[in-house]
């Protein structure tokens, strides 16, 4: 079986998964409690009676409240692949815009603080597999499976107790300083997104660069720390123990008999060879990108996605939550994908199949 | 029946299996910090008296154990960059019982007709007051001059010992009025309750807070008992409401007077109680610092009254109102005409209402007719809109006129229409030719006893504990400790779940044919695509934030990767020499699978067993921190919960960091007892993560 049978079979499959993915949403949804026309409307006090009849109405027709069953999932299905996701029930704006305006603030946040804790824990893990057995291995394998044993909001909570609390270094919450709602850093027109709890990312195109990069910069240290110090542990142990596998192989001690320096045996031809299952596991991390920020972006109320998901099941909006259940799970299979293929790509020993 | 032998080798086996762990270092750490976690669990009740959730949300009277955000014992000691300080108070009961405690009382007016007499009562038929009261008695012959307003304070004296202000204080008074007659009472009484600081003379009155007791206090008062304890108070008056909710918005006034007279007709005493009162001092936990909190100072704060070391007095100050306005009767007669207006409360719709009262209506009034709201009530109304015959009853404005002018009263009630649903109706009542009569009864005595019972005064302090108290007061070492329970019990029980799912499926996808094991384990793999954490959070949301519900959710999400471990160890396992002999000697399939591959997986699953504890411990409280914890258990994440919202921004480090640590104890000892069992009992496969 070659290299395009494989492509084609993954994607067979990740196409099962999705239409798995949106019959559990389905389902899901179906047996929440209550009445399904009230599961997907604001309460009637806070609109005018026509806009509320009109709106549920459309509501109706959107999620097929009064159609049998399987037109009703016939319908999820046709919106969730369309990307048509309603209306927040709370801001009554469109979902998918909504996401879109909270997609930049998760992917910056999880996005550096995977990469840079991959560079710490990969360089660490190195390390320690090459000192192996000694103090400073078991000092940091210890140290990586506390800090991987510890919850990651109490991570946060100590650190905004220290560092903002205590010694009032850094913000505790926000994307940005929240004075800059009413008093903007520079007297450019900015535009302030009410619904982003901070403010929009293009704060950055039009004002004074330096300071507003410098704020954004301060309020999203402690958020990335806390998922630096989170996720670094596993990487040391993933690493140190691929590298443990790939040290004892045979071809190392021909490479040391053979008087190659140790650094090149360790990074050229140790690493190298290890590097397949950190690829493919780096794949896999940014598939939960969505996830992992659920609980970080919560304890310091950064204004990305994962707080927006938080706000939502505290509220019951389900509008919201049905779409980003559905996105979530989109990323991992992409992810999963993408694994996949980088391990077919990158190692010429798998047999595809 | 298992026999002698048998018994024997397992234990010799067992006794075998416990000297070689004990060997490993990790795994006796480990195991000595689970059994300490669990005597803690066991022994949660003996080793803290408090109750973890307190009294429940709206009871009246002090919640928990000390006030608000109380910090620990030990933080006199600490400096104050650590939140410390010498100033915290301890919780003090400055007043208990005047009688034993020693009282003396002041009368602040000349009296030249009257008689006042103030002194300890032990024989009266009073309730609940075995140890005795204070007997305030006012007379006067009802043939002299009224002496007007006479006042008087009965007080008792206390010591503060400590340089800061209490946390909040909890007072509490019981005052009896008992008069001369079955009917009226002729010299009613206001009543407040003071604090007073001695060294400047100072004075707070504490009690009756709420402004709008203010003029409620008339006569023809309905008394009705009230939730708590039988009291009985008048109607539309809680006792509930006599605690200040230091944190309410606008925050409640410390302003007003209380008429204190007689309950209903033919009743000879009347109770006016507040069981306790509470004050807190605002914004004292709230660390000064930039841009955290702004704290409304409006209220009465506990740091201007105790503001420091010295003698203060409590006590209770009163007002005889000596004033010649005495109880009567009053009686109108005449034709009535209701004009009003209905307002629907759902829509703004309004209907003119001209209402005629055809027959004659008597009202009757009460008996001291003053400015004031009194209650209403006409039969046989006929309105035109709705219904032909209603009976209204609302309250009347009633301003006292000259009985000869036509008397016009505003009038408000509600009525229920056709649907149901209740109709303000605002309009006024005229009277015509109206008959007025009124009796005034004259007393044949003047005298009112106010019994003093119950005056007790106590601080709840700056500090409490071990470990201080959360934003209700309650103990948060005693959280902590109950908490222990929750997370073992959810991280062993859902850990058993997804185990037993998995070995279950794992078994099942090892051994049977191709099919089976293809669907069992592409169904794994969806679920292991699907993430975790949001899932379980809608479907917490779904199913009800039950500790239960947690267990079974977590057990049904988390067996997959445990089922493909067994799954590949099952399908080495099949292809050995010795299923091979089994298999040849004629064994079936569930006795190969029970006896010969079941045996040698075992090890694994208690490997899992341990290791799978942290991730759903950790899960838990992550739950419980975002919001999905049983309302009736405290544990750790909810602990987490309480100190994100409220102990954070006061820097209560002592609320946040025991929590996660105990969390992070118990997830990495599980960790521990896992990697020793994994290299006491699969030394050749050393399945690490």
């Amino acid at each position: 079986m070659g290299l395009r049978m494989y492509i084609v079979k993954r994607v067979i499959y990740s196409i099962i998964l999705l239409f798995f993915v949106i019959t559990l949403n389905f389902i899901i949804f179906m047996l929440m409690p209550g009445d399904p026309s009230s599961l997907f409307m604001p309460p009637p006090g806070n609109m005018p009676k026509e806009e509320y009849e009109k709106w549920r109405h459309e509501i109706e027709e959107l999620y097929g409240l009064h159609e049998p069953i399987h037109i009703r999932f016939y319908k999820t299905l046709i919106r969730l692949l369309t990307w048509n996701f309603g209306k927040s029930l709370v801001t009554w704006r469109p979902v998918a815009a909504e996401m879109l305006e909270k997609l930049p603030w998760t992917l910056y946040l999880i996005g550096t603080s995977t990469i840079i804790s991959i560079i710490i824990g990969v360089a660490l893990g190195v390390l320690v597999a090459f000192k192996r057995g000694g103090k400073f291995d078991n000092i940091m394998v210890l140290t990586s499976i506390v800090t991987y044993s510890l919850p990651t909001f109490w991570i946060g909570m100590v650190f905004i107790l220290i560092f903002s609390i205590h010694l009032g270094w850094f913000p505790s919450a926000h994307g940005l300083p929240t004075g800059w709602a009413i008093n903007p850093p520079h007297p450019y027109s900015i535009e302030v997104s009410q619904a982003s709890s901070g403010l929009s990312i293009n704060l950055l195109l039009t004002s004074d660069t330096i300071v507003v990069i410098q704020g954004f910069l301060r309020h999203s240290f402690l958020p990335m720390l806390t998922l630096i110090l989170f996720s670094y542990g596993g990487w040391i142990l993933l690493t140190r123990a691929v590298m443990l596998e790939s040290l004892t192989e045979d071809y190392i001690i021909t490479a040391r008999a053979k008087g190659v320096p140790e650094r090149t045996v360790l990074f050229k031809h140790a690493l190298k060879n290890a590097s397949l299952p950190l690829i493919t596991s780096a794949a896999l991390s940014f598939g939960f990108i969505l996830t992992g920020a659920i609980i970080t972006e919560a304890v310091f109320t950064y204004p990305g996605l994962g707080r927006w998901v938080w706000g939502a099941i505290a509220q019951r909006n389900y509008a919201i939550l049905m779409p980003i259940f559905y996105v979530i799970a989109i990323c991992v299979i992409v992810a999963n994908f993408v694994a996949d293929l980088l391990y077919g790509i990158i190692d010429p020993r798998i047999k595809y199949g | 029946m298992i026999s002698k032998k048998k018994l024997k080798f397992n234990i010799k086996r067992l006794l075998n299996f416990t000297k070689v762990f004990f060997r490993k270092k990790q795994g006796v750490v480990g195991v000595v910090i689970i059994l300490a976690f669990l005597l803690i669990a066991i022994c949660a009740p003996l080793l803290t008296p408090y109750n973890q959730l307190g009294v429940p949300h709206n009871a009246p009277i002090h919640q928990g154990v000390s006030s608000p955000w109380a910090k620990p014992s030990w933080a006199r000691y600490l400096p104050t960059w650590l939140g410390g300080g010498p100033e915290l108070s301890e919780n003090m009961i400055a007043v208990k019982n005047p009688l034993e405690q020693g009282w003396r009382y002041k009368i602040l007016s000349d009296l030249t007709n009257g008689q006042l007499k103030v002194e300890p009562n032990y024989y009266v038929n009073y309730p609940n007051s075995p140890e005795g009261c204070i007997a305030v008695t006012y007379k006067r012959n009802p043939n002299t001059q009224p002496e007007g307003r006479v006042k008087v304070q009965v007080e008792s004296e206390f010591y503060w010992p400590y340089s800061g202000p209490p946390g909040e204080l909890s007072g509490s008074v019981t005052l009896l009025v008992n008069g001369t007659s079955a009917t009226h009472l002729f010299v009613p009484v206001e009543a407040w309750v003071y604090i007073e600081r001695l060294s400047d003379g100072k004075k707070w009155y504490l009690w009756p807070p709420p402004s709008k007791l203010k003029g409620e206090f008339g006569h023809n008062i309905e008394w009705v008992p009230s939730g708590t304890q039988g009291v009985i108070v008048p109607k539309g008056y809680e006792v509930n409401k006599t605690v200040i909710n230091p944190h309410s918005n606008p925050p409640d006034e410390y302003s007003g007077e209380v008429y204190i007279s007689k309950p209903r007709n033919g009743d000879t005493s009347g109770w006016i109680t507040t069981k306790q009162s509470t004050i807190s001092s605002s914004g004292r936990n709230f660390i000064e610092r930039e841009g955290l909190y702004g704290f409304p100072n409006k209220r009465l704060d506990l740091r201007t009254i105790v503001s420091g070391e010295g003698n203060y007095t409590y006590g209770v100050e009163m007002v005889f109102m000596d004033e010649e306005i005495y109880p009567s009767n009053l009686t109108l007669t005449g034709k009535i005409t209701l004009m009003g207006i209905i307002k629907l409360e759902n829509n703004e719709t309004i209907y003119e209402l001209p209402v005629n009262l055809n027959t004659h209506q008597i009202l009757r009034l009460p008996p001291l007719i003053k400015d004031g709201e009194y209650d209403v009530s006409i039969k046989e109304s006929s309105f035109r809109v709705y219904k032909k015959e209603i009976e209204i009853s609302g309250k009347l404005k009633v301003h006292v006129p000259n009985h000869a002018d036509p008397i016009v009263f505003p009038i408000s009630f509600s009525i229920p229409n056709q649907y149901g649903i209740q109709e303000l109706v605002t309009g006024s009542v005229s009277f015509k030719d109206v008959k007025a009569k009124t009796e005034v009864i004259e007393p044949e005595t003047i005298e009112t006893i106010v019994y003093i019972d119950n005056l007790s005064l106590r601080f709840f302090g700056t500090c409490w504990g071990l470990l201080g108290t959360d934003q209700y007061g309650r103990d948060l070492f005693s959280q902590l400790i109950y908490g222990t329970w929750v997370s073992l019990y959810v991280g062993t029980l859902s850990s058993v779940c997804s185990v037993v799912i998995g070995l279950v499926v794992g078994l099942v996808a090892g051994y049977s044919g191709r099919a089976v094991d293809e669907i069992l384990m592409r169904f794994a793999d969806m679920l292991l695509v699907i993430p975790f954490l949001p899932l379980l959070i809608v479907l917490m949301a779904v199913l009800g934030a039950k500790i239960e519900n947690l267990i079974i959710l977590m057990g049904l999400l988390g067996w997959m990767g445990f089922a493909r471990q067994v799954r590949s160890q099952v399908l080495s396992l099949r292809e050995r020499p010795f299923v091979e002999a089994a298999k040849a000697a004629g064994a079936g399939r569930s006795h190969i699978l029970m006896r010969h591959i079941l045996p040698n997986v075992m090890g694994l699953v208690y490997v899992t067993l341990a290791t799978s504890v942290p991730g759903a411990i950790v899960a838990e409280a992550a739950l419980s921190w975002l919001g999905f914890f049983d309302p009736w258990r405290m544990s750790w994440g909810r602990m987490l919960h309480d100190a994100q919202q409220y102990g954070l921004s006061t820097y209560a480090w002592w609320w946040v960091i025991p929590p996660g640590l105990c969390i992070a104890a118990l997830a990495f000892s599980f960790i521990l007892l896992g990697f020793a069992l994994d290299e006491v009992l699969n030394p050749k496969l050393r399945i690490r993560r």
